[in-house]
């Protein structure tokens, strides 16, 4: 029965950890407030974590919407409906891919770099030395690169989908011949602005929160060794992907439940 | 910015404290006392928690019953900004420095200040290049922590720690991991700059000849107790077999040579498989 | 990078963000900032086989408004539905009539109106009389089996 008694300790520890999350949260939120009298801070934060993911996020964009163009119109062309290539572009994109993608490739980049930085300011005793030159490290450190992680990722889903269409209108039009005005006409019948568009940006502005909680959470209590950080990044990414994929199917079902 | 208080009261008061870490005990009802205006040093053995003295009297660390009370005050209900507004009258100088990476040597002598204070910029600039030339590392201020050695980045963490003009230096293992002339400059400077600052410094260290050099007053523990105290010459001649054991640095003594293990011959024949 | 050069590229990217939000939302969805009034029209059908809410109401093929709610009449048992039709195009005859049509072969259903010839307009709140329900392919295909069922009868 030991095997029994390990799995109950894991479980154990898993909401314990869960339960030192949910009680960090609220501090580092509280603690953003200090942005509004040093933005600069923010704006910092906002470079290594938003401008530095463009990068990654415009080559992936471009790439799976390439690949939206062939998939989509040889799946289209056999209904002879090939000339809403855009429109199914424009849906996988917007609705789900541009969310949930981003957010993979943004707690893969920026969210691991996060834990890292902060674990080893930890395990080098520079959030100590903070806390005792009497800086809240949760204020000077946590607090601004998690807002910067909450603003960045809607901006970036909202990047990628527009460089992804772009990569479906040049599959589309420039290789496989569909007409350029119907590939953007076609989004305009059947892509709402509510359902669609807010909803991708709601769940981009959910998964960004996530990610950036579960970065810094991570980070922070890190263990305080080379071994202990690099877990800590690990788990990020790991948790931060399960929670991406998880939320975007109860969002999913909750948004697009109705007709 | 130091206090104008009668200076025969300690600066910190230590009083029946216990604390343990989840994995082990280590004090019961410890009490002792930090002199205004001297060096005290804190010797003992690896593992007995003296580094945990630093963080309980910083308010850091809660203990679990007892109290520490700087200059009167009572650390463990303060809330949090108030302590805070105490740290400032503490400076720390931690075992790997501590610095902060991205910013160069005279950004992390600056950070203190320019935190806690509102000073302009030129008065931080002079504040700053004052500190770093008591250190004699002036001419180091654009370099970042990565290109310093550990003796140079130890001085920079004394300058810092002194930024603010402290009436508390604390420092942790200055000595640990430092060629001999850098071990003898950190000494100079923690005995000089106390006599000439008037502040109260508290070195935890092991190493015992920099440590009895500089101190005005020695404390040494073993197994979670004050083994002996007193001056530098009084601690010298100890006849407790702790003491002596960790001044002598023999190697088999109180502390034992052999981790707990049972009978070897029983070993060797399989017993114990 | 000097402070300058990051709040600059820190401020382009949020205007590319944010730019891009936008644009999704124009170009791509059917958002019109200028907030245009309707008015509307009730309908009652038969059988409105696979019609949905938002789906387009033409005139002459020019989408002129959406349908806007799908009910049932509880009194005769038919489908009730409500189109919102863009203020501009008030000049619809009273004997219009409205027929649920199919784009395309296999594509979404929609409601195309034919004006009549009557002299006053529909108004908001007024009913179309003459309806066409959709055609549901199960009955196409029954009435062919019975029409070549008589055929092979004669």
């Amino acid at each position: 029965m030991n095997w029994l008694r390990q799995l109950g300790g894991g479980v154990i520890t898993v909401v314990q950890h869960l339960g030192r999350a949910g009680v960090f949260l609220p501090g580092v939120m509280a603690a953003t407030s200090i942005l509004w009298r040093r933005p600069g801070l923010l704006i910092q934060q906002l470079y290594s974590v938003g401008v530095m993911t463009v990068l990654i996020v415009v080559v992936a964009g471009l790439f799976v919407g390439m690949m939206l163009g062939f998939q989509g119109y040889y799946t289209l062309v056999d209904f002879g409906a090939e000339s809403s290539l855009g429109l199914a572009v424009a849906l996988f994109l917007t609705r789900e891919l541009g969310p949930v993608l981003t957010a993979l490739l943004f707690a893969g980049r920026a969210g691991s770099a996060l834990t890292a930085e902060i674990g080893l300011m930890k395990a080098t005793q520079q959030l100590e030395a903070m806390e005792m030159m009497a800086v809240d490290p949760l204020g000077r450190v946590i607090a601004p690169r998690f807002l910067a992680g909450c603003i960045s990722m809607p901006l970036l889903a909202a990047l990628f989908s527009v460089v992804g269409l772009a990569g479906g209108y040049l599959v589309g039009v420039g290789v496989l011949d569909i007409d350029g005005g119907s590939y953007w006409a076609s989004m305009q019948t059947g892509v709402d602005v509510y359902d669609d568009i807010l909803g991708g940006i709601i769940k981009s502005l959910v998964f960004g929160f996530v990610v950036a909680w579960i970065a810094v959470f991570e980070g922070y209590h890190a263990e305080s060794s080379t071994a202990g950080v690099s877990r800590a990044t690990t788990r990020t990414v790991v948790t931060a992907a399960l929670a991406i994929l998880g939320l975007d199917y109860a969002m999913t079902a909750i948004m697009f439940d109705e007709v | 910015m130091a206090q104008h208080i009668d200076p025969s009261t300690p600066l910190v008061d230590v009083a029946h404290l216990d604390f343990r870490y989840p994995e082990r005990a280590l004090y019961q009802d410890l009490s002792l006392r930090i002199s205004r205006g001297k060096v005290t040093v804190i010797m003992g053995p690896s593992g007995c928690g003296k580094s945990t003295l630093l963080g309980l009297m910083a308010g850091r660390l809660r203990p679990l019953a007892g109290d520490v009370c700087f200059d009167g005050v009572a650390l463990s209900d303060l809330p949090r900004k108030a302590l805070y507004r105490l740290r400032r009258r503490m400076g720390m100088m931690f075992q790997n420095s501590a610095l902060l990476s991205d910013l160069d040597v005279f950004e992390n002598v600056a950070f203190p200040i320019r935190e806690n204070t509102g000073l302009p910029e030129s008065l931080v600039r002079n504040l700053v290049l004052l500190k770093l030339h008591m250190v004699g590392l002036r001419g180091a201020a654009r370099l970042l922590p990565a290109a310093l050695s550990g003796g140079m980045a130890r001085r920079v963490a004394l300058a810092r720690a002194l930024a603010l003009d402290p009436d508390l230096v604390m420092y942790d293992e200055p000595f640990t991991g430092l060629d001999p002339i850098s071990k003898g400059v950190i000494a100079q400077l923690i005995r000089e700059l106390n006599d000439v600052l008037g502040v109260t410094s508290v070195v935890v260290t092991q190493d015992v000849r920099e440590g009895l050099s500089i101190a005005d007053h020695v404390i040494v523990f073993a197994e979670g107790q004050i083994a002996e105290e007193g001056s530098a010459q009084q601690v010298a001649v100890s006849t407790q077999p702790q003491v002596r054991q960790f001044l002598d640095a023999k190697p088999d003594g109180p502390v034992p040579f052999h981790y707990p293990a049972p009978d070897y011959q029983d070993d060797l024949l399989g017993k114990y498989q | 990078m000097t402070r300058k050069a990051i709040e600059t590229t820190v401020g382009l990217f949020l205007l590319i963000g944010v730019a891009a939000m936008i644009w999704l939302a124009l170009k791509v969805g059917n958002w019109s900032p200028a907030t245009t009034h309707d008015y509307e029209v009730t309908a009652r059908f038969n059988n409105i086989g696979g019609l949905t809410v938002k789906a387009p109401v033409t005139l002459a093929g020019v989408t002129i408004g959406r349908v806007a709610s799908i009910g049932i009449d509880a009194d005769d048992y038919s489908a009730r539905i409500t189109l919102q039709i863009d203020q501009a195009h008030d000049n619809l005859p009273t004997d219009t009539s409205a027929a649920i049509l199919t784009s395309g072969l296999l594509g979404a259903q929609y409601v195309g109106l034919d004006p009549g010839a009557e002299e006053t307009y529909l108004e908001d709140g007024d009913r179309i009389e003459i309806t066409q329900s959709a055609v549901v392919l199960e009955h196409l295909i029954g009435q062919i089996l019975i029409r070549t069922a008589e055929e092979l009868d004669r």
